[in-house]
């Protein structure tokens, strides 16, 4: 019998081996296309890089994707909360088809939920006439973006706080009506402090794929420069114009939108991982 | 404030949890609602609180100091409940938790900022936590969230006071303790209290009142003395602990079971039928010579004597075991050995018929 | 104070405040956001005529995107079920430094926008970019290529499956190695009859996200293929195609097949995973 293993054992020799192969698989899939966007966004200098950014095309684009994400996280943040309250709270008929139904979205490519909107409120759509004689337009335009990242997004918050609300029961809830809280105090104070950290999870979430969506997006904007371009349309624009280094440039704020969301991500998983560890303990 | 409900029925799909149940429970009375799980015990006492809705049924009553409260949300019905795992806000200090069924009152009800730190603390003290008011719940004992659980009740001022298997989630040790506790405090503000347990010995103990179910029916309700000594049913005798069990026959004059002639009479059966007969352990007696009451021969098994009672089990020479519990002091009298000849015989019998539907 | 004895038990029937209030906001939302225009595309795509659908979906260009989706989704996939399977047990098992830095960039894809990564990769790999001048001297083409399609699938896929393969291997239990090491198993042995088949349900669920995921995948490729009809054209690109010509119909003969194969697709390995379970449950 051994007392001390041998300095080099097979163990050891396959273990260095998988941490080789797992860093240098993420070294080319996720950290070189990640470095190149910056290393090409600063090619033609720092002058250059900021004049990309802050030309106005560039701040139209912004400002548009801004806009979508502040009417769009909200609007599924109502929806995730009511949705998974609505889905843990209670039994009734035809729940689980519900629950398919708001998975729906995550199954339909990009281009298809463009398509989708296309034929429901394109000139010729579904609703077009209706459109057309209110004389309101939607499509290849700021609503038509909106309204197609909604779908796209939709199931984001449901599906973090669905499955933490089960874990979570209701006997706190039932606890604090039987202490006489009405229905908003019981969710104000007993039900949002125990989401909060799911909430905003699948909030971040949201807001990423909000922010980044192209093919949906580019399929109902029409890609008028300057009017319903989204920094993704923006990018490529640019990047089908040979204006790489601009390209690479506004990509490079999504690059840092996407390392925020990557940052934020685990600090909150950390929360969550906490506080389902306290749930265990009560 | 005394708690009565009338025809009141639950059920789960096809399973009925509770069926068609009454019961009136007096003022400061502490009455245990008895069953094993799945007995609807639970059911009936969240039906009280508000917390289950009883099967729509114009009959169906459920009065808190005789005002019908069935229509009324379990948040305005004002009863305390303690739920089986607390339940304790996770995210709010003891003292928060407390103080939170007095801070959710419409504004102009609201005791001041002051009044309801002066309760907080007059709980705190009640349930001998005063210093730990800032902790959050996670970092208390077991026992001690239980009592934390208790105070939050109080603090509204409950009419009632509801308790979920109150002890289920403790250790022995705990348990006894608080069930100590609970038992004095009740007798300190005497509120009409229910509480659910699976536990008999938990029930005879604490209990004013016992109400005994199985499968969605009350099955007796009655003094702990009444239900352990005098079981109205078979299920009750069986729950109440461990029972030896004969199977016989009544007939015009006597009951035979097995071994054993009773006097019919005495037995209180119709003749002409079949019947069992049952005895607690501690109602049955080992002999050297029969002393005139019925006594049967049975060899001595095996003898465990640890704990306050000496076992003894006992071969009746038809396979059949049966449990006997003596005094140390009658076993040192009769000093029974393992493989010895022995005769038993009976203090105290209970017979039901057989064809008995609960 | 008390109500009429029939109607009280109209007031109340759930304890739980807000039932109808969330359930109506939820369906109509639901409704309104997902189910109308989904019921949009179907509507469409019965009104179309059989022709129609023979016409776009017997095209050679069409069959030849379709070979390509499927085929690149389907290695890509496989790719990321070898390579996702090594990041995962490494990241589970062999705790190195910076460990947590790299988990968390697993997530990259998913939290970078699709067009980003398409243009990063393609620029990564081009004939001058900093892989692809390695690659092209051994004539290796992967920019504007059917394999930089492959590569942009494998991107987007990978923290699919990591995601679902990290949970199942924590929750794995040394017992069952050590038990197994007890009797006798060498290490490979163990490896192939008992961490494989445990592990089995999660790598087929990563499987079928990731490849669900390359299915529809749009902004990534399709700045890396480059976009040639008949070899590096993927089925999203034909059918923003048929949109710009206004040929609505066709492009929803080919949305309807997209979906109906991938549906197809991702039902059957749900059936092998629903046959798995059942037996091992059987056999437990």
């Amino acid at each position: 019998m051994q007392v001390k293993a041998p300095v080099v054992t097979p163990a050891l020799v396959l273990r260095l081996a998988c941490v080789i192969v797992t860093l240098a698989f993420l070294t080319a899939f996720l950290l070189l296309p990640l470095l190149v966007v910056f290393s090409e966004a600063l090619r033609d200098g720092l002058t250059m890089y900021m004049t990309a950014i802050t030309e106005p095309d560039a701040r139209a684009a912004i400002a548009l994707t801004v806009f979508t994400a502040i009417i769009v996280v909200p609007l599924n943040i109502v929806f995730g909360v009511a949705a998974a309250w609505v889905l843990t709270k209670f039994e009734f008929r035809g729940k689980s088809l519900l629950l398919t139904l708001i998975d729906l979205p995550f199954a339909v490519p990009p281009v298809i939920a463009g398509l989708v909107f296309i034929l429901l409120l394109g000139n010729s759509g579904l609703l077009g006439p209706i459109l057309t004689y209110l004389d309101v337009r939607i499509i290849f335009s700021t609503p038509g973006i909106v309204i197609a990242t909604l779908f796209i997004t939709f199931p984001f918050i449901a599906r973090e706080l669905i499955p933490l609300m089960q874990e979570q029961g209701m006997e706190e809830e039932q606890a604090a009506l039987s202490l006489g809280a009405s229905g908003l105090q019981t969710f104000w104070h007993v039900t949002l402090p125990n989401i909060k950290w799911a909430l905003m999870y699948g909030a971040i979430l949201c807001n990423a794929r909000a922010m980044g969506e192209f093919g949906a997006v580019s399929v109902v904007s029409g890609h008028i420069r300057g009017k319903t371009n989204t920094m993704p349309l923006h990018v490529e624009i640019l990047y089908n114009e040979y204006n790489f280094s601009a390209a690479f440039a506004v990509a490079s704020l999504l690059a840092f939108l996407a390392l925020a969301t990557l940052i934020v991500k685990s600090l909150l998983e950390w929360h969550l991982r906490r506080s389902r560890e306290t749930a265990d303990q009560s | 404030m005394s708690i009565e409900v009338h025809n009141i029925s639950k059920s789960y799909g096809n399973f009925q949890a509770l069926k068609n149940v009454a019961l009136r429970v007096e003022s400061g009375e502490l009455v245990a609602l008895l069953g094993p799980s799945g007995s609807g015990k639970t059911t009936l006492l969240r039906i009280i609180a508000g917390l289950d809705m009883p099967d729509p049924n114009p009959d169906t009553q459920v009065l808190l100091s005789d005002e019908d409260v069935a229509g009324q949300h379990v948040s305005s019905r004002q009863v305390g409940f303690v739920f089986q795992h607390y339940a304790l806000f996770r995210h709010m200090t003891v003292y928060d938790n407390i103080a939170f069924g007095l801070r959710v009152r419409p504004r102009r009800e609201r005791p001041s900022r002051a009044a309801i730190a002066e309760k907080v603390h007059r709980l705190l003290h009640l349930i001998q936590l005063e210093n730990l008011g800032n902790r959050y719940p996670a970092q208390l004992s077991g026992g001690q969230r239980q009592r934390v659980a208790l105070a939050r009740a109080l603090a509204i001022e409950p009419r009632v006071l509801l308790l979920d298997e109150p002890f289920g989630a403790l250790d022995a040790r705990v348990r006894q303790d608080l069930r100590d506790w609970l038992r004095r405090l009740h007798d300190e503000i005497h509120i009409t209290s229910v509480f659910v347990t699976h536990d008999q010995e938990e029930a005879l103990e604490l209990a004013n009142r016992v109400v005994v179910m199985n499968e969605g029916r009350i099955e007796q309700i009655g003094t702990p003395d009444e239900v352990f000594h005098h079981p109205k049913t078979e299920f009750v005798m069986r729950f109440m602990g461990h029972v030896n069990l004969f199977h016989g026959r009544v007939e015009s004059d006597k009951a035979v079971f097995g071994p054993w002639e009773l006097d019919r009479h005495a037995t209180g059966q119709a003749p002409g039928q079949d019947a069992r007969l049952f005895v607690r352990p501690h109602e049955m007696d080992i002999l050297r010579e029969s002393d005139g009451r019925p006594v049967a021969n049975a060899v001595v098994k095996r003898i465990r004597s640890a704990g306050p009672y000496v076992k003894v089990e006992l071969d009746l020479g038809s396979g059949e075991v049966l449990l006997v519990e003596l005094s140390h002091d009658r076993f040192n009298a009769i000093q029974p050995k393992v493989g010895e000849q022995i005769l038993v015989g009976l203090r105290k019998t209970r017979v039901f018929a057989e064809d008995y539907v609960i | 104070m008390s109500a009429h004895p029939v109607s009280k038990w109209r007031m109340r029937r759930r304890v739980m405040p807000g039932y109808g209030l969330t359930l109506g906001y939820t369906i109509c939302y639901l409704s309104l956001v997902v189910l109308l225009p989904v019921s949009a595309l179907t509507l469409r795509a019965a009104n179309v005529d059989l022709a129609v659908y023979l016409d776009v979906l017997l095209d050679p260009r069409t069959l030849a995107a379709f070979r390509l989706t499927f085929g690149a989704a389907f290695i890509a996939a496989t790719i990321n079920m070898v390579f996702g399977f090594i990041v995962a047990w490494t990241l589970v098992r062999y705790p190195f430094p910076g460990h947590r830095i790299v988990d968390a960039m697993v997530d990259l894809p998913f939290a970078l926008p699709t067009a980003v990564s398409g243009i990063a990769l393609t620029s990564l790999y081009a004939r001058t970019g900093l892989l692809g001048s390695v690659l092209t001297p051994f004539g290796i083409e992967v920019a504007f290529a059917p394999l930089g399609v492959v590569v942009a699938l494998t991107f987007i896929g990978l923290p699919f499956v990591v995601r679902t393969l990290q949970p199942a291997l924590a929750d794995l239990d040394p017992e069952y190695e050590e038990a197994a090491l007890s009797l006798g198993a060498t290490r490979v042995q163990v490896f192939f009859a008992v961490i494989l088949p445990a592990l089995r349900p999660a790598m087929l669920t990563g499987f079928a996200l990731a490849l669900a995921r390359a299915l529809g995948e749009y902004g990534s490729v399709v700045f890396i293929s480059g976009n040639m009809p008949m070899r590096t054209e993927i089925v999203s690109l034909l059918i923003i195609g048929k949109l710009e010509q206004f040929d609505y119909d066709g492009a929803t003969a080919l949305a309807m097949a997209t979906l109906s194969l991938s549906f197809l697709l991702l039902f059957s390995i749900n059936l092998i995973q629903w046959r798995y379970a059942a037996k091992t449950r059987s056999a437990a």
